[in-house]
C-alpha cells in the first residue's frame, strides 16, 4: 500500500463561517494500480487529490490522515513536502498550454525538476530532459526540447508535462483531468503513453476524471464522489458493469445515453449538484436520487462493505444486495 | 523586423514634427515681444527693430514658420537670443546633465518599485503591503517643489549632507568629459572625490522624482506579480516541489516583466516633464533648466527645441521597448516580423 487516507477533511472560511467541501473520506491505494476518481464538478476530486501532494490551497483547513509511503503529509511543513514534489509524487494537470510557463523553453522546464531538487547538473539534465521527452514518443525531442509551449502542439504540451512531473523518478503519479482539454485521438493517445508508461516505470496512478471513456480504459478501481462524500468505492469492473450505488448507476447510464464521447460527462444527470455550503441532510444525493425514501433525507447513510466494494446508500440497487448474500 | 522598425521610425517622425509645429504656434500666440525683452526697457524703437530684424521676428509669421521648418529640416534648431548660440551649441552643453538625471533616477527608480513591488506582492492585503502602500502614496501626493525644497531644507539646511542644488562643486575640477556624465568620467580620471561628488550631488534632485513616480510604479509591479502569481505555470512550479523564492525570481518576475515594462514605458513620459521642475528647484545645468530661463526672456527657440528633444527621448525609449518584447517573451516574436 502506498497510500493510506484516512477521515480526510477539507474545508474553507466563508464570512465567519466554516465551510466543509470534502469530509469523511478514507482510502487506500496499491502500489502500482492505477486508481481512478470520479465525481461531478465541484465533487471535490481536485482538492483531494492535490491534498495528497500537500498542494491543497493555503487558505484551507484539513483533518484527518494522508499517509504516502508511512509519512504523514498533512500539516507537514512545505519545506518537507517539496522535496517529495518531484522526486517522489509528480502531477499534471488539464490544462498544459498555460500550465506551462510560456516563456521558458520546453526542455529547460524539464531539466529544473532535476537541477531544482539537486538530483543532476545543467548539462545532465538537459541530457535528461530530451531523453524523457523521446520516453513520452516525442518524435524529434531534441527540437522539442528547444521550442516554447506555444510552438508545439497540444497533444506534445501534454506529453512534455508528462516527461517534466516524471524526470525525477516519482513512484506517484496525480494525473487532474489530463485529458479533458485534448480532443478524442489525442485523449486515446495519451492515455495509451501513461499505461505504458505506467508498466515501464512501476509507476502508481491516481488519475481524476469526470470522463467515463477515460474511467473504462484505464481504471483498476475507482473512487465515485458526490458533494464532498464518497459514495462509492471498489474495483473497476463491479463499479462500471454492476454499480450498487444509485448515483453510480446514473453516472453509468447517462455515459452509455449520451453518444459522442465529447458528452460523456456527469452533469447529464437530472438537476445539479449542490454546492459548497448548500449540502442537504441526510444523504446529499436525496434530492436527485430515484430510489429515495424517508429514511434519506434525515439519516445520513453509514459506509457498509458488500465484497470488495464499499458504498454509503441505505436503499443499494438490488445486484449488490444479491452479491452480499452470496458472499455472508 | 525591418518594415516594423520602419514605420516605427516614420511614426516618431510625424509626432516630431506635429510636436514642432504645435509649440511654433504656441509660441507665436504669446503675446509678448522677446526683442524689446530683450533690448531693455530704456531702448530706442530702432534698436528693438534691429533686434527683431536679426532674428527674423519682423516677417510674416507664414514666413517665420517656413524657415523655420527648413532649418529643423537640416537639424538647425533656431538661434537662442539669449545665448546668442545656437540652440543645437546649447543643447550639446545642457543635454548631457539631463540625461544624467534622467538615467540615474529612472535606474533608481526602476530598482526601489521592482523591490518595493516583490514585498508588497508576497502577501497582498498584509501589513507589509499595506505599509508600502501608505508611504508611497504619501511620496505621490506631496507636491513636487514642496518636496524638493523639503529635501533641500533638511539635507543642506540642517543635516549639511548634501549640496542645495548644481551639478558638481564650483571649487573642485570637474573631469575630462568624455561621455558626459560626471559619474563615468570621474571614474574614468580616477578620481573617487570626484565621483562621490557628482553622486552627492545626484542625490536630492533623482530622490524627488524617484518619491513622486514610486506610488504608481510599485503598484504596476506589484499587480502584475500578483497576475502571474495566480498563473496555472505556477502552480506546476509549485508540484515540482519549487521552493518560493525560485518560483518567484525564475518563473514569476519574467512573465511579470512585459506589463511591468509597459507601465515603466508611461512613467518614463512622466519622469521627462518632472525633470524639467526638478532642474529648476536644484538648479540642475541641463535643458530643462535652460529652456525655463529661456522662457522667462520670451526666447523662443529653446523651448521648442526642449519640446522636440524630450518628445524624441519619449519615442526613443517607445521604440526599444518595442524591440525588448520578443527578448523578453517568446510569443510576441511575430508581431515584429
Ligand atoms: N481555494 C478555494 N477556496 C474556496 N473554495 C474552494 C477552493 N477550492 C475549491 N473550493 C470549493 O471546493 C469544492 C470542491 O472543489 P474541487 O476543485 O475539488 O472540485 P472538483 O471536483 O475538482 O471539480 P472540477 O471537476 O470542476 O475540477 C468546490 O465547491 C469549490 O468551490
Ligand atoms: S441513501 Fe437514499 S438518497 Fe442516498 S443514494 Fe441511497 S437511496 Fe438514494
Ligand atoms: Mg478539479
Amino acid at each position: 500500500m502506498i497510500l493510506s487516507v484516512r477521515d480526510f477533511a477539507i474545508g474553507f472560511q466563508r464570512e465567519g463561517q466554516n465551510l466543509v467541501a470534502v469530509d469523511g473520506i478514507s482510502f487506500d491505494v496499491e502500489a502500482g494500480e492505477t486508481f481512478v476518481i470520479i465525481g461531478e464538478s465541484g465533487s471535490g476530486k481536485s482538492l483531494t487529490g492535490m491534498s495528497i501532494a500537500g498542494l491543497q490551497p493555503p487558505t484551507a483547513f484539513v483533518s484527518g490522515s494522508i499517509r504516502f509511503k508511512d509519512r504523514e503529509m498533512l500539516n507537514r511543513p512545505d519545506a518537507e513536502l517539496r522535496k517529495l514534489r518531484g522526486p517522489e509524487i509528480g502531477l499534471i494537470y488539464q490544462d498544459p498550454l498555460s500550465s506551462l510557463n510560456p516563456v521558458w523553453p520546453v526542455g529547460d522546464q524539464i531539466a529544473e525538476t532535476l537541477t531544482a531538487h539537486g538530483l543532476a547538473d545543467r548539462a545532465e539534465a538537459n541530457k535528461r530532459a530530451v531523453e524523457m521527452l523521446e520516453r513520452v514518443r516525442i518524435p524529434d525531442p531534441r527540437r522539442v526540447a528547444s521550442a516554447y509551449p506555444h510552438e508545439i502542439s497540444g497533444g506534445m504540451r501534454q506529453r512534455a508535462m508528462i516527461a517534466m512531473a516524471l524526470a525525477a523518478n516519482p513512484s506517484l503519479l496525480i494525473a487532474d483531468e489530463p485529458t479533458t482539454a485534448l480532443d478524442v485521438t489525442i485523449k486515446a493517445q495519451i492515455l495509451e503513453l501513461l499505461a505504458d508508461l505506467k508498466r515501464e516505470l512501476a509507476l502508481t496512478i491516481i488519475l481524476i476524471t469526470h470522463d467515463m471513456g477515460v474511467v473504462a480504459e484505464v481504471a483498476d478501481r475507482i473512487l465515485v464522489l458526490y458533494a464532498g462524500r464518497i459514495a462509492e468505492i471498489g474495483p473497476a469492473d463491479s463499479i462500471m458493469l454492476q454499480p450498487s450505488h444509485p448515483y453510480t448507476a446514473a453516472l453509468m447510464t447517462s455515459a452509455m445515453i449520451s453518444q459522442t464521447p465529447a458528452k460523456q460527462e456527469l452533469n447529464a444527470i437530472v438537476g445539479g449538484a449542490p454546492g459548497l455550503g448548500a449540502f442537504p441532510a441526510g444523504c446529499r444525493f436525496h434530492p436527485r436520487c430515484p430510489r429515495a425514501q424517508d429514511d434519506c433525507n434525515t439519516v445520513e447513510p453509514p459506509r457498509r462493505k458488500f465484497g470488495a466494494v464499499e458504498l454509503a446508500c441505505h436503499h443499494p440497487i438490488e445486484v449488490a444486495m444479491s452479491l452480499q448474500v452470496a458472499r455472508s | 523586423m525591418i518594415a516594423f522598425l520602419f514605420k516605427r521610425l516614420v511614426w516618431g517622425l510625424l509626432v516630431l514634427i506635429a510636436v514642432a509645429v504645435i509649440t511654433f504656434f504656441l509660441s507665436r500666440v504669446v503675446p509678448a515681444d522677446p526683442a524689446a525683452f530683450l533690448a531693455g526697457q530704456n531702448a530706442s524703437e530702432e534698436t528693438v527693430q534691429r533686434i527683431r530684424a536679426e532674428h527674423g521676428l519682423d516677417r510674416p509669421l507664414p514666413e517665420q514658420f517656413a524657415s523655420y521648418m527648413i532649418g529643423l529640416a537640416k537639424g538647425d534648431l533656431g538661434q537662442s537670443i539669449r545665448t546668442r548660440r545656437s540652440v543645437s551649441t546649447d543643447l550639446k552643453q545642457y543635454l548631457p546633465a539631463t540625461l544624467e538625471l534622467l538615467t540615474f533616477s529612472f535606474v533608481l527608480y526602476l530598482a526601489i518599485s521592482f523591490s518595493l513591488a516583490v514585498l508588497a506582492a508576497r502577501h497582498p492585503g498584509g501589513t507589509v503591503d499595506g505599509t508600502i502602500r501608505l508611504i508611497t502614496m504619501i511620496g505621490t501626493g506631496i507636491p513636487v517643489f514642496w518636496l524638493g525644497m523639503t529635501l533641500q531644507f533638511f539635507f543642506f539646511y540642517k543635516l549639511h549632507w548634501l549640496p542645495l542644488g548644481a551639478r558638481f562643486p564650483i571649487r573642485e575640477t570637474v573631469p575630462p568629459v568624455v561621455s558626459g556624465f560626471l559619474l563615468i568620467d570621474s571614474l574614468l580620471a580616477g578620481s573617487l572625490s570626484a565621483f562621490l561628488a557628482s553622486l552627492k550631488h545626484l542625490t536630492l534632485p533623482a530622490a524627488t522624482i524617484v518619491v513622486n513616480l514610486l506610488a504608481v510604479g510599485t503598484r504596476l509591479s506589484r499587480a502584475a506579480l500578483i497576475q502571474e502569481q495566480s498563473r496555472l505555470y505556477v502552480r506546476t512550479a509549485r508540484g515540482k516541489g519549487l521552493s518560493p523564492n525560485r518560483i518567484l525570481f525564475k518563473h514569476i518576475l519574467r512573465n511579470a516583466l512585459s506589463p511591468i515594462l509597459t507601465a515603466t514605458t508611461m512613467q518614463f513620459g512622466y519622469m521627462i516633464s518632472w525633470v524639467i521642475l526638478v532642474e529648476v528647484i536644484f538648479d540642475w545645468p541641463g535643458i530643462g533648466l535652460y529652456a525655463y530661463q529661456s522662457f522667462q526672456v520670451f526666447d523662443y527657440s529653446p523651448v521648442i527645441a526642449l519640446a522636440i528633444v524630450s518628445t524624441a527621448g519619449f519615442v526613443i525609449i517607445n521604440l526599444v521597448m518595442d524591440l525588448l518584447y520578443p527578448v523578453i517573451d517568446p510569443r510576441v516574436q511575430s508581431v515584429g516580423s
